[in-house]
């Protein structure tokens, strides 16, 4: 291997030529700047190649001598890795900061020299005072930086971190000092070994040492100086610090971990998990995007530190298990943090950040996108393509979604802490984990959506975008690496297997593999990405249909076919509608991915992709800012929560829930976490925002189809116990029958109280959405009977609901796009110029209130009689008043839109467009199909439910027969066939008495109005009712979660008070902080 | 008024984290293991009669390889920070008082003296007490006394910077060199060692040291020179 | 009588060291000028260098320099004079560089209270 000491060498000499150099040109100097770093990078890649050949960790002497006499340089796996960490960050950071460096004096580009060369040292010493030193120099060419382009916000800053470091270096010298003094050696190796750092005095020394490698560190709450210096320096190098600097830190710390006793062991755990929740409490209040981006960092560090420390402290797993925990934190943290400060750059170099180091891209708007002061602070710019997706895929990375590292990671570190109970860390770094998933995705979704009424130049930020972009590139590289092949699998192929991995799921990356194809591609025109996307969805229904079994068709139906329709409804506009059929496609593959999963990884995967995807979805709506936040905060919440009862599960090795366990905690959290996604009652607060403001299309996928999704989770947590493999359901296992009831009770409460809210709605949408959450009630409601009659009207709810929610979404998409607004009380009239639409909702309608003779009929019929049935009387009773809400708003959606007298201004409507009517057209066909031969549906869900229970219900003939009575579906449509004719019958013959009316030919109470005026009205249609029952449906829950966030924001507003600005305040903190450690360290002694 | 107390309490706090350490420590006996070993070896190892300085410039040497670094990047930073346009003075500054007739003419008096005191002492650094750096303070003491005696006039930027580069690159030459023709990174053994006690002796110790005093001579001046505020 | 032990026993470097090492301290938290502050660190530096050469202190003996008459077994322990040396270095470096800035933050404007220089919060 190469010996490390000619690349000091070079860098040194380098760096001392350079003032001559630069009488050459700053050109010069700067490709010598380059050239260093690229001899790091190279010497750093082939020590990771020896190493992965077989090679072992290799040290190197000094002055012709090896420890204890000289100072040794040790060259291992880890080493070489933050190595290459950190030449390659420094080479990205010095192009970003090219442009400074070449108009600021030499020595910007001598200290940036300096900084590297620090930084390297400090990762490959094993001299405890040489660790020093280069410490020294990182943090004294970091002092020299902060300053070189005369920001003068940066200038402050710089004076604070001196005195946090300088403070910190001089506690590092008492230490050191002392290890000598009981140690007797400087030698990290040896100083393990050391009898004398064993006791009590050692203790002490020791404790000197590690509480200033913790303050540079930047623990909370001693590390107001590093957030300012992250906020105020040059963003290429907060890039630096956030993901060199500190990467090669931990690797010291990791180096020294060895060294340290319990009691240390359990201050670096508590305040790396204190700075963790804190720094993401208050990173969650901030304006500006850097500010924001260093209370992550800082946050994130306290993470990899605690990890750390929990690994030896609880015996988590083995060294290269840990490694490859902490390691994918390390690394997922190194090149977000290190991409999205480039960004931060590259914005800045944009001109959307101004010299004070305020930003444009303002992480909080107060008003909406599209108005207001924000607005104006904010260049009407929109990102490139290219750009919000390296944005995207940094931002994902950084908050641990799939396929990133940090996600492995963190479903690894999970099922560690939870196979040794450790249930309150668990919840500690979800929840942080969460808060910071708030605030980053709300960045991005600003990002995201970052667009004005106009169209709005493209902002395209050119080679600034390169650093980042390389960041993304290598995320998702090694995220799918580490899904692939395991998180180890890369490090060690023979240890891949020890650990979980999507290894035998490829169909797991469909959705993204396609939705990465199809953005490539979104330049295309509109139609033919359409076509595209449709293909893609029926190619992998083509490929895995074989490895669908009954429970697993009927949902495909749903969940891909629902995305077929919805896709060929994106057609309904033209233009390239960019972003649009990427995430259609990726949102109906996800769901797909879903049903495939076949392990719990693999289904945990699926999930959020399908949340994380029908987010950006929901995102792209017009005012979707608000409900898409609650939306993605609600899946994330709901997504832990599935994974910590997955977790915990404690599976057999078949992977089944273990006997008895479906009343016990972690199936009751897994099954809270698919409520969520349900949207059932106390949980449903993202739900109508989240349907209402999503683009039309997108609307019905999410409410027909995405709802489905958890409808099969619920059936797949039962049935296979985690994972839906099999239909091999154990009664025995199954819980109490408490757990059944109340299950019950919550679907039924969500689906009373989602057609009481739908009654009072004006937004055609809105009412949509409160419905949809309404009928996914009476599916909870059936599905919690746990019989065969109970499991069979579920599924045939489910399947009933996806069609008439399809229709009625398809058909308003077309209505709004025509009229142009989505209140109800300003359509009227519309019959005679949209009738396919309006017979689609007619059709709709009747099937979802349950009245003969279309499917809705059977579905109530199997509902009430499995209820009575079983004996839930009042469940019956309740159920039945909800459906008769239903008819309100149902009687609504015909009577306002539909009928009445057209409006004025919408005498130009016409028919919706042909890609919306024929996926109706061909919806109404199926419906109609299904009401007459019910078998068709109801003979494989039969089969399905016949196979877990014993059978209750049968086909006798045509018809169903159950313990309570028959329905013959034929029959059914037959004798109300014949009496709808009779009744047509006696219209005709009488048709000549009729007269035609006119718009304003009209009577009321006896009496011509004097002047024509409409009185068609539909205005608080309904308030009467309001007024006698809207007590019952005051938002409580809304007020319960506003109050919860609102804590969780006051919690995080009163610790950053802490940071008052002042640079002795932050110095206090810092000694503060150590004081506290000591009498905590004394304590846990 | 609350601060006070406040940074009372805790400076009591660390205090009481530190005494018991000092009591623990005390004061040693005899020297450890380490530390004899030094004391026996390195006569053998370097034929260096100091062994602080066998120690500083060879078997820790590369920490003092660091330290010029830390040295340089402080340089580099104060350069940067202290140039006059960004310190938006007027160019030329308005003039200085000067200093007295006694200090122009004793500093007049003692520069010479003062860069000859500092070179014995770094180039004896490896026989007696003393060093590139102790002499390389002296060195730029006489600088600031200069500067001091005559507050406008100019250092030649150049000649300094010159100094700098190549005594820094020259330190890390004979680093290399102990690669090539000893046991390793700054072995001094590159060079023959000679009589211990000697002016030549101890192998490279005397050059390294006198790169090191040249070079941390020049970098303080030119940290003196940049605090006075008037450097282009 | 055993404070007199105890007191035999302490370092007579080290209680200055520590002494000087909370004094600059005070003068790091307490004191608002920008420059006092940077006394202060070289304070504090002087007080940590004491603390690293008690270490190597040995009552009776001499300096680690071989001068013919001097015996290995009179001298101190070289080590921490060693290392005393790059802390020193490594507290100019910094003092050099606290003062630049504290140069500069005084001449942009506001004094030179660091009270003042606080504008990023929260």
């Amino acid at each position: 291997m190469v010996n490390p000491l000619y690349l000091f060498a070079a860098s040194l000499a380098a760096a001392f030529l350079l003032p001559l150099v630069d009488k050459l040109g700053r050109r010069a100097s700067l490709a010598l700047v380059y050239l260093v770093g690229l001899a790091w990078l190279a010497a750093a890649v082939s020590w990771l190649l020896a190493l992965v050949q077989g090679g072992v960790a290799q040290d190197f002497g000094t002055a012709g001598f090896m420890a204890p006499l000289a100072i040794v340089l040790r060259v291992g796996l880890l080493e070489a890795a933050g190595v290459l960490a950190v030449a390659a960050v420094g080479l990205l950071s010095a192009a970003a900061m090219h442009a400074s460096l070449r108009q600021a004096p030499a020595g910007g580009a001598m200290a940036f020299l300096m900084l590297l060369m620090g930084l390297c040292g400090v990762i490959l010493t094993r001299d405890l005072f040489n660790l020093f030193v280069f410490l020294e120099i990182s943090a004294i060419a970091t002092y020299s930086l902060i300053g070189f382009d005369d920001r003068r916000p940066a200038l402050r800053s710089a004076f604070k971190y001196m005195l946090a470091g300088g403070i910190a270096s001089a506690l590092y010298l008492i230490g050191v000092i002392y290890v000598y003094r009981f140690g007797d050696t400087l030698n990290l190796d040896l100083a393990i070994r050391a009898p004398g750092l064993a006791g009590a005095a050692g203790n002490a020394a020791l404790f000197f040492l590690l509480a200033a490698l913790l303050v540079e560190l930047k623990p909370f709450p001693a590390n107001g100086w590093a957030l300012d210096v992250y906020q105020t320096a040059h963003p290429g190098l907060a890039a630096m610090l956030s993901g060199a600097s500190a990467t090669a830190l931990l690797l010291a710390l990791w180096k020294l971990l060895p060294l340290f006793g319990t009691a240390h062991l359990v201050i670096i755990a508590g305040s790396g998990l204190a700075t963790f929740l804190a720094g993401n409490l208050a990173g969650a209040r901030q304006r500006y995007t850097r500010r924001m981006l260093g209370y992550s960092s800082v946050a994130q560090i306290g993470l990899a530190m605690a990890v750390l420390a929990l690994g030896t402290l609880f015996k988590l797993g083995s060294e290269l298990f840990l490694l490859a925990v902490a390691g994918g934190f390390v690394l997922n943290h190194l090149l977000a943090k290190t991409g999205l400060f480039l960004l931060s750059a590259a914005f800045e170099q944009a001109g959307l950040t101004d010299a004070a180091g305020v930003d444009g891209v303002d992480v909080v708007d107060t008003v909406d996108d599209a108005a207001g002061a924000s607005a104006a602070a904010q260049p009407a710019r929109r990102l490139s393509p290219l750009a919000l997706a390296v944005a995207g895929g940094l931002v994902l990375a950084l908050v641990g979604l799939p396929p990133f590292p940090g996600f492995w990671a963190k479903w690894q570190l999970v099922q560690a802490l939870a196979d040794r109970s450790r249930w309150w860390l668990i919840g500690l770094i979800l929840g942080g984990s969460l808060v910071e998933a708030f605030y980053m995705l709300r960045w991005l979704g600003r990002l995201v959506a970052a667009r004005g009424a106009a169209p709005v130049p493209t902002l395209r930020l050119g080679a600034g975008l390169l650093g980042p972009a390389v960041a993304a590139v290598a995320l998702a590289g090694l995220g799918v690496l580490s899904g692939v092949f395991g998180l180890t699998g890369a490090l060690d192929p023979k240890a891949g297997s020890t650990l979980a991995s999507l290894a035998g799921e490829p169909w797991l990356w469909a959705p993204w593999a396609v939705a990465a194809v199809l953005f490539l591609l979104d330049w295309l025109p509109g139609w033919l990405k359409g076509l595209l996307a449709l293909g893609a969805v029926a190619a992998f229904a083509w490929l895995v249909q074989d490895r669908l079994d009954g429970l697993r068709q009927i949902f495909a139906i749903m969940l891909l076919g629902g995305g077929g329709l919805f896709i060929v409804a994106a057609l309904r506009k033209p233009g390239s509608r960019g972003g649009l059929h990427p995430l259609l496609a990726m949102v109906t593959l996800s769901l797909g991915a879903v049903l495939l999963a076949e392990t719990r990884l693999g289904f945990f995967f699926a999930w959020e992709t399908m949340t994380l995807s029908s987010w950006l979805l929901v995102r792209r709506g017009q005012a979707s800012r608000q409900p898409a936040l609650s939306y993605i905060v609600f899946g994330l919440g709901g997504a832990f929560l599935l994974m910590v009862g997955l977790a915990a599960g404690g599976f057999d090795s078949a992977g089944a829930w273990p006997s008895g366990a479906l009343a016990s905690w972690p199936f009751l959290l897994a099954l809270v976490g698919i409520l969520v996604k349900a949207g059932a009652l106390g949980l449903h607060v993202w739900l109508p925002g989240a349907y209402a403001e999503a683009d039309d299309e997108s609307s019905g996928l999410l409410s027909a189809s995405l709802s489905k999704a958890a409808v099969f989770g619920l059936f797949a947590l039962v049935l296979s116990r985690g994972i839906p493999g099999s239909l091999s359901i154990s009664l025995g296992a199954i819980g109490g029958p408490w757990l059944w009831r109340a299950l019950g009770w919550v679907g039924l409460a969500t689906a009373l109280a989602g057609a009481l809210y739908a009654v009072w709605q004006e937004d055609i949408k809105k009412t949509l959405a409160w419905s949809s959450m309404g009928q996914i009630g009476y599916i909870i409601l059936a599905f919690a009977l746990m019989d065969q009659a109970g499991w069979t009207a579920s599924l045939y709810l489910a399947f009933n609901h996806f069609l008439y929610k399809s229709m009625l979404f398809l058909a308003v998409a077309g209505v709004i796009q025509r009229v142009g607004t989505r209140n109800m009380y300003e359509m009227g009239g519309l019959i005679k110029k949209m009738p396919v639409s309006f017979l689609t909702v007619l059709m709709a309608i009747i099937a979802l209130s349950g009245v003969p003779p279309l499917t809705g009929f059977g579905g109530k019929w199997l509902l009430y009689s499995s209820l009575i049935a079983k004996g839930w009387y009042l469940e019956a009773a309740v159920a039945f008043f909800a459906s008769g809400v239903a008819f309100l708003y149902l009687y609504r959606l015909i009577h306002s839109i539909f009928l009445g007298q057209p409006k004025l201004n919408q005498s130009g409507v016409r028919e919706a467009p042909l890609a919306l009517i024929a996926p109706q057209l061909l919806l109404m066909g199926v419906l109609m199909a299904l009401s007459v031969f019910p078998k068709l549906l109801l003979d494989p869900i039969l089969e399905i439910t016949s196979r877990v229970f014993p059978p209750t219900l049968g086909f006798s003939g045509d018809a169903l027969v159950s313990p309570l009575g028959y329905w013959n579906g034929t029959l059914t449509m037959i004798v109300t066939g014949g009496v709808f004719a009779l009744c047509l019958l006696w219209l005709v013959i009488n048709l000549r008495n009729s007269q035609g009316v006119r718009q304003f030919n009209i009577v009321f109470a006896g009496e011509r109005p004097l002047r024509p005026e409409t009185t068609h009205y539909a205005w608080r249609f309904f308030e009467p009712y309001r007024q006698a029952v809207g007590g019952l449906v005051r938002s409580r829950a809304e007020r319960f979660w506003v109050l919860v966030g609102g804590g969780v924001s006051a919690v995080g507003g009163a610790l950053r008070r802490l940071y008052t600005g002042n640079g002795q305040t932050y110095a206090l903190h810092v000694v503060m902080y150590v004081v506290v450690l000591y009498l905590v360290m004394g304590v846990v002694l | 008024m609350m601060r006070r107390y406040l940074v009372g309490l805790i400076l009591i706090g660390l205090a009481f984290a530190l005494f018991p350490l000092l009591r623990q420590a005390g004061v040693a006996e005899a020297p450890g293991p380490l530390a004899s070993a030094y004391l026996e070896n390195s006569a053998d190892d370097f034929g260096a009669a100091n062994v602080v300085t066998a120690i500083v410039v060879s078997y820790r040497g590369f920490d003092t390889l660091g330290e010029v670094a830390v040295l340089f990047a402080a340089t580099a930073g104060v350069g940067t920070l202290l140039t006059r346009r960004r310190l938006g003075k007027a160019v030329p500054p308005p003039g200085r008082q000067g200093g007295t007739e006694v200090l122009e003419t004793a500093s007049r008096l003692l520069a010479g003296l003062l860069i000859m005191f500092g070179a014995y002492i770094f180039i004896h650094g490896h026989l007696t007490p003393g060093g590139g750096f102790q002499g390389g303070v002296v060195v730029a003491v006489a600088l600031l006394l200069g500067l001091l005696a005559k507050p406008d006039a100019q250092v030649s930027h150049r000649v300094m910077t010159t100094l700098e580069s190549l005594s820094g690159a020259v330190y890390v030459g004979l680093g290399l060199l102990g690669i090539v023709l000893a046991g390793g990174f700054l072995d001094p053994r590159a060079l023959p060692l000679g009589v211990v006690g000697q002016l030549f002796s101890a192998g490279s110790i005397p050059l390294i040291y006198s790169m090191i005093g040249l070079k941390v001579g020049a970098e303080l001046s030119g940290i003196i020179d940049a605090l006075k505020g008037d450097r282009s | 009588m055993k404070l007199a032990a105890i007191l035999v026993h302490l370092n007579p470097v080290a209680i200055p060291g520590a002494l000087l090492i909370l004094i600059g301290l005070w003068g790091i938290l307490a004191r608002q000028n920008l420059f006092k502050i940077a006394v202060a660190f070289s304070i504090l530096g002087t007080g940590v260098n004491l603390v690293i050469l008690s270490v190597g202190y040995i009552r009776g003996r001499t300096a680690p320099i071989l001068d013919g008459e001097a015996a290995v077994a009179s001298m101190t322990d070289p080590v921490p004079q060693a290392l005393v040396l790059t802390a020193i270095v490594i507290g100019l470096a910094v003092t050099a560089l606290l003062l630049s800035y504290a140069v500069r933050l005084r001449s942009g404007g506001g004094g030179s209270s660091i009270e003042v220089h606080g504008d990023e919060k929260w």
